[in-house]
């Protein structure tokens, strides 16, 4: 994870007001040279928080970034490079964000920030679940009771699946497979199907 | 000579992560017909919502240049492993975009609004039963709920927040997604929008359809 990226992500955790910018929590930093675009750095210089740029690069032990920037500086060479080297040479590669509100720990591994939430954290998702104890849907007539049946474990009902399920989304014809193997599985049963090999 | 684009050879692969299909194919295919066009509209941030295998966002890097040519990428998915292997996948070509695990945007709403010059987005479009929306894992892949629209609806706000005043967006969609209808809802919202691939396999109708704001006289 770049600082550009660190530049861009907030708290996304429901009544949070104040998620910008998440704290950084290093593990492990490294450095990647990448080639230098004036051009961009213009162009991105202005949606750039500077000062949490500049708090974030100190926490990866960068202290050459000026504590106040202004766009005239853009012209300056000796600028462009500090201001590209701090936001896109340096990667978060271990660590975690931190929410500066709720404290909550956001993790970061392989360079990948983990931005997801749990249920009651986050406002979307509900509607979802609020629709899972609706009838099934017109255009797939019986599903919803081949599924119940499946999941009891009769055969028949998994045949009856795999004609509905075929015709409707035969384009994840690799994935089916996985699908059928989980969905004629006892959901408490520790999946054991080597998923792999079903798809090959 | 043919432009470069992902090998299969080197996209990385993983049991929860869906492989590059058809539909991933048909959305690369528009991309590269729309290749000069793509170079002549700069981007300076391009994003995948959704990456899977990372085959997608990896031939749009390979397809507009890296670093040097200015240009970034962001990609994000709901499934962790699907990040992880989208970031093999971009290694094995030599490319990089920035990963982020989280839920469509959620976490670059505010801060990224307005960046987005070209957004790319291959959903989970299969018509499912709505309780198979939002699970984990490869299923978050397909499940698309009735219609196979409960994430595009969702998705389609998010992307206008993000998109620049110069942004346009590539979405896959099947036939029983209602393309049209998803043309006129995002005529509502200012996009004017042009169906730029379709493609019959044996089991399904694929639309690429691409939307940019009205303003941008192409």
């Amino acid at each position: 994870m770049r600082l550009l990226t660190h530049n861009m992500l907030s708290s996304n955790i429901k009544g949070v007001t104040n998620g910008f910018p998440l704290r950084i929590e290093v593990e492990k930093v490294v450095e990647k040279q990448v080639d230098l675009s004036p051009a961009f750095l213009r162009n991105m210089f202005s949606k750039i928080e500077w000062k949490a740029l500049v708090d974030a690069s100190h926490s990866f032990g960068y202290a050459e970034l000026p504590e106040q920037a202004d766009a005239s500086m853009l012209d300056s060479e000796d600028f462009l490079r500090k201001f590209h080297h701090a936001l896109l040479e340096l990667h978060l590669e271990e660590g975690a964000l931190i929410c500066p509100e709720t404290g909550r720990r956001f993790p970061v591994s392989k360079g990948i920030p983990n931005m997801l939430l749990h249920e009651d954290e986050c406002i979307m998702m509900t509607v979802d679940k609020l629709k899972t104890t609706d009838p099934p849907s017109p255009q797939i007539p019986g599903i919803g009771l081949a599924r119940e049946k499946a999941l009891d474990g009769y055969s028949k009902a998994v045949e009856g699946i795999a004609k509905v399920k075929m015709k409707i989304m035969s384009k994840r014809k690799q994935k089916f497979i996985i699908w059928l193997a989980r969905n004629t599985k006892s959901s408490r049963e520790p999946q054991q199907v080597n998923l792999e090999r079903c798809t090959s | 000579m043919p432009f470069r684009t992902a090998q299969i050879r080197l996209v990385s692969s993983h049991s929860e992560v869906y492989e590059p299909c058809d539909d991933s194919f048909a959305l690369v295919d528009a991309l590269l017909a729309d290749r000069s066009k793509l170079i002549e509209h700069k981007p300076k941030l391009c994003m995948e919502v959704g990456c899977g295998s990372g085959y997608v966002i990896t031939s749009l890097a390979l397809l507009l240049g890296q670093e040097s040519h200015g240009v970034h990428y962001f990609a994000t998915d709901i499934n962790p492993h699907a990040v992880r292997v989208t970031r093999e996948t971009l290694e094995a070509h030599g490319v990089h975009a920035e990963l982020i695990s989280t839920d469509i945007a959620s976490g670059l709403e505010k801060r990224l609004a307005g960046l987005v010059d070209v957004m790319v987005v291959n959903p989970p479009y299969v018509p499912t039963p709505e309780d198979e929306v939002g699970r984990e894992g490869i299923t978050s892949a397909w499940a698309g709920g009735e219609d196979g629209r409960s994430v595009i609806d969702r998705i389609l706000p998010v992307v206008d927040n993000l998109l620049s005043g110069k942004g346009w967006l590539y979405l896959v969609t099947l036939e029983s997604n209602h393309p049209l209808q998803l043309c006129l809802q995002m005529r509502e919202r200012g996009y004017a929008s042009r169906i730029v691939l379709q493609r019959s396999t044996d089991e399904e109708s694929l639309h690429i359809i691409k939307f940019w704001r009205d303003s941008d006289r192409q």
